[in-house]
């Protein structure tokens, strides 16, 4: 299965490069773009000089990792996004159902984009100006828990797309709703997670955990203490958060696939 | 000129066909405003004022911005005139008895007077009910009207050209994201320009963007008043000039690529 | 057992109905109205291997609806339907890989890739062995002539062509039935005829089942023994196409060159369908005068030079049964 999901991405890739100036082109973009967010954190919360007792530095720490995760999400998951909605009102998706192979990894492998590594360039460049400024005792663990945790964040955001894609089986074009969960959530994780009302924190980490890709790892990673109480060992539930949140969207396809199968398009 | 009144009067009667659509763009855009003003609230916990702008100036910054989105404060949205070009639908267009730029920008402008009226307004009021986003009084909005005229002029125009550069590149998505790079940026959309740092605020003041977002929103709140207003309202005529006559170049240069090539 | 066995079959729609004027949408928004639209109404037949069955209808017919639920894409609201022993929406992945699908309208295929390299790729999806892939793909390359563009990539690809590597990419993995929607569907002649006689050819040499969907009569009458006529949603007939002719045709044509130009060929019985100077185009009923007698008559009145008597057309037929219904064709 494994190697099949390589052989179909590897063909969407060598697909894509064809057109080698526009790839590179809009690699450059995305990692300008999004480089761009940062920026403006950055300015923000160096004239204040911290937002929430975090400084810019430690604030860096926070935005690389939960925009490293997005940007692999985005690399995976685009699939189901524009040109899902399309597959959708064009009627394409009878021919997924027509193949012997589960509809979720024919809609997985189907647009992967490796422009998007563009983000994840630019935030591995502020990962790393976070890991040069910031004296970070690395203890195997928090070696550990880096890759875990952006692992997981890029599950969380993953799952966040199917979940917007799975709305298409019912109101036939992605809602912008859905925006506000994956752009949203990568904003507001951009700062601490301890900066928001209490509802705010509760909602992005425990009903759609997208508080996991970064605010606990960056505690642990910190050794700083949570001002509202939240224990350091959640930085290891992430994985947990991630993969469970992954099987309720999954379900949720699914569903989705279910009802298609038994209303038609 | 009655012909560009009735397409701008027909783009407005559109507009208001997609009721669901823009809720659905009221709510996102309110969250994201929302949103950034948590992380204000946070910044500004010390209190005070910094560059001038205090929690509550910062907020109404905030708030006005994104109701000015669907104006084309933050981003070139529309891409219906690049789509044309690539599709090739456009060479009809540019055959008709009527100015290209012209017409879009009528279509534009009723688009965007419905946005204004309507999805800006509420997306206001959301702010102002639940954020304590400044509410403007009569000068404010009299000097509000030609600033957000010729913003949308503005905009316009860079939209336009931005478009049109898909004459050249055969695909416009990489000139749109290098514009909306520039322009949320630029215009104070993403940052009010007190907030930059002297070299970045040097380079905003001379270009336009800041015409299309900062200038129309400081007007509209009060903080730029008396005296100011009209020099920023000068600055705004000045790119609104300039920005047409550049767009009609480009436009004449598309024509000639048209004629020569074929498209 | 039948290959395919299909009882009692039916699939109803939900659909919502759409309300005029602004305070519609508003109601519409509150409370939604449905209707129910019944596509396949009680549809049942067998098939054995090796069949070649026309599944013929008019559009809404519910030919396609029913072609979904036997590839497992929709799922029946009553009734049994079994393919090769399984379930096609229950099973639907083990299903998949027995049978090939070709829709008309839209392509299997991937849409910005090379054709080779689309089929490559399900060489791997049904994990074809490289031998038997091989020697699949040489027959099918021959057979349909698709050398000159498999190289390029299947979104440049003309109707005809992009049938053809739908064809050929549904038999890549050796399925034992073939399902066809609409396969002719926007084909000029010539790819037409392409088309059927290379399914009449796999039929024959490899023995593959198939079903095919259309509308149009060409395809039956060239390629199936087997005509199931559905219209809203019920079978209407099942059974031979040449039976089908014999019994529910009761018009003939008879076609004469009269010997004189000005002569009238009216006998009583027939109606002048069309004069083209000696040639007339005479219909009768076969019900009430034989094709003997008629010329009996005929070339008492007027002498004839030659004659031929013409078969119905399917298409009369066929129409009229739909607009009669089957009851009202007299035996």
């Amino acid at each position: 299965m494994l190697a099949l999901y390589f052989r179909l991405i590897g063909a969407r890739v060598r697909a894509q490069l064809q057109y080698r100036a526009s790839f590179w082109l809009q690699l450059v973009s995305f990692g300008l773009v999004s480089g761009l967010e940062f920026a403006v954190i950055a300015i923000l919360v160096g004239r204040f000089g911290g937002v929430g007792g975090w400084s810019v530095a430690e604030t860096a720490l926070l935005y690389g990792l939960t925009s490293l995760a997005f940007s692999f999400a985005e690399m995976v998951g685009r699939g189901f996004d524009a040109p899902f909605e399309r597959l959708i009102q064009q009627g394409g998706f009878d021919g997924v159902l027509s193949r012997p192979l589960g509809s979720f990894f024919q809609i997985l492998t189907s647009d992967f984009q490796l422009r998007r590594l563009g983000r994840s360039a630019q935030a591995l460049l502020v990962l790393g100006y976070a890991f040069a400024q910031l004296e970070i005792a690395w203890t195997p663990d928090r070696l550990l828990l880096v890759p875990l945790t952006v692992a997981s964040g890029a599950t969380i955001y993953l799952a966040l797309v199917v979940i917007g894609a799975t709305l298409c089986f019912w109101t036939v074009r992605t809602p912008e709703v859905i925006n506000v969960f994956t752009f949203g959530g990568e904003q507001l994780t951009s700062y601490p997670l301890s900066i928001y009302q209490e509802w705010l924190r509760t909602f992005f980490l425990f009903i759609v955990p997208v508080g996991f890709a970064n605010y606990p790892a960056g505690l642990y990673l910190l050794g700083r203490a949570d001002p509202h109480g939240l224990p350091a060992w959640l930085a290891w539930c992430a994985p947990l958060a991630a993969l469970a949140f992954l099987a309720l969207a999954l379900r949720f396809w699914a569903f989705g696939v279910s009802k298609y199968t038994s209303t038609g398009s | 000129m009655g012909l560009y009144l009735a397409v701008a009067i027909r783009a407005f009667r559109r507009a208001t066909a997609y009721r669901a659509a823009y809720l659905a763009g009221i709510i996102t855009n309110a969250f994201f405003g929302a949103l950034v003003c948590f992380v204000y609230q946070a910044l500004y916990a010390a209190g005070g004022s910094v560059a001038g702008l205090s929690l509550r100036d910062a907020v109404s910054y905030t708030w006005a911005t994104q109701s000015l989105i669907s104006i084309g404060a933050g981003w070139v949205t529309s891409t219906e005139i690049s789509s044309s070009i690539a599709t090739g639908d456009v060479v009809a267009d540019l055959y008709r008895p009527w100015s290209f730029y012209l017409y879009w920008l009528s279509r534009s402008l009723g688009e965007r007077t419905f946005n204004l009226l309507f999805r800006g307004s509420l997306t206001y009021l959301i702010g102002v009910l639940y954020f304590g986003a400044r509410v403007p009084g009569p000068a404010e909005l009299l000097a509000f009207a030609p600033a957000i005229a010729l913003a949308m002029l503005i905009s316009f125009s860079f939209s336009f050209m931005v478009n049109l550069s898909a004459f050249w590149l055969l695909d416009a998505t990489g000139a749109i994201l290098m514009a909306n790079v520039l322009l949320s940026f630029f215009s104070g959309f993403l940052l009010p320009l007190a907030f930059f740092p002297p070299a970045l605020q040097a380079v905003a003041r001379a270009l336009p963007f800041q015409a299309i977002t900062a200038l129309p929103a400081q007007i509209f709140l009060g903080q730029t008043r008396g005296p100011a207003v009209a020099a920023a309202l000068a600055v705004q005529l000045f790119w609104a000039a300039a920005l047409a006559a550049l767009a009609l170049a480009v436009q004449a240069a598309a024509m000639r690529k048209v004629v020569v090539q074929g498209g | 057992m039948a290959l395919i066995e299909v009882e009692g079959l039916r699939k109803e729609f939900r659909r919502a109905v759409r309300r005029e004027g602004r305070l519609g949408a508003l109601r519409s928004l509150l409370a939604r109205e449905y209707r129910t639209v019944t596509a396949v109404d009680g549809v049942s037949f067998t098939v054995g291997a090796g069949e070649m069955v026309g599944y013929l209808g008019p559009n809404g017919a519910g030919k396609s609806t029913t072609l979904k639920m036997l590839t497992g894409i929709l799922v029946p609201s009553a009734g049994r339907i079994e393919v090769g022993g399984l379930v096609p929406h229950r099973q639907r992945v083990e299903h998949v890989r027995r049978i090939g699908v070709v829709f008309g309208q839209r392509t299997q295929l991937w849409w910005d890739l090379p054709t080779i390299e689309s089929f490559d790729l399900l060489r791997h999806v049904y994990r074809i062995p490289p031998e038997r892939y091989r020697a699949n793909l040489a027959r099918y390359c021959e057979l349909l002539e698709l050398g000159p563009f498999l190289a390029t990539p299947v979104r440049q690809l003309s109707l005809g062509q992009r049938m053809r590597a739908d064809l050929a990419a549904a038999l890549l993995h050796d399925p034992s039935i073939l399902f066809l929607d609409e396969p002719t569907i926007g084909l000029d002649v010539v790819a037409r005829e392409r088309i059927r006689s290379f399914l009449a050819e796999i039929n024959r040499e490899r023995g593959v089942t198939v079903i095919l969907t259309t509308h149009d009569l060409g395809d039956i009458a060239r390629l199936c023994q087997r005509v199931v006529l559905i219209n809203q949603g019920r079978v209407i007939y099942d059974g031979a196409l040449e039976a089908l002719r014999a019994r529910y045709g009761r018009w003939r044509t008879l076609v004469v060159d009269l010997a004189d130009p000005e002569a009238d060929p009216r006998v009583p019985g027939t109606e002048l369908l069309r004069r083209e100077g000696p040639r007339a185009w005479l219909r009768f009923d076969r019900e009430r005068v034989t094709a003997a007698g008629l010329i009996a008559e005929l070339a008492a009145r007027c002498p004839v030079r030659d004659l031929t008597v013409e078969e119905p057309e399917i298409e009369d037929v066929v129409r009229r049964i739909y607009e009669n219904g089957i009851a009202k064709i007299s035996v």
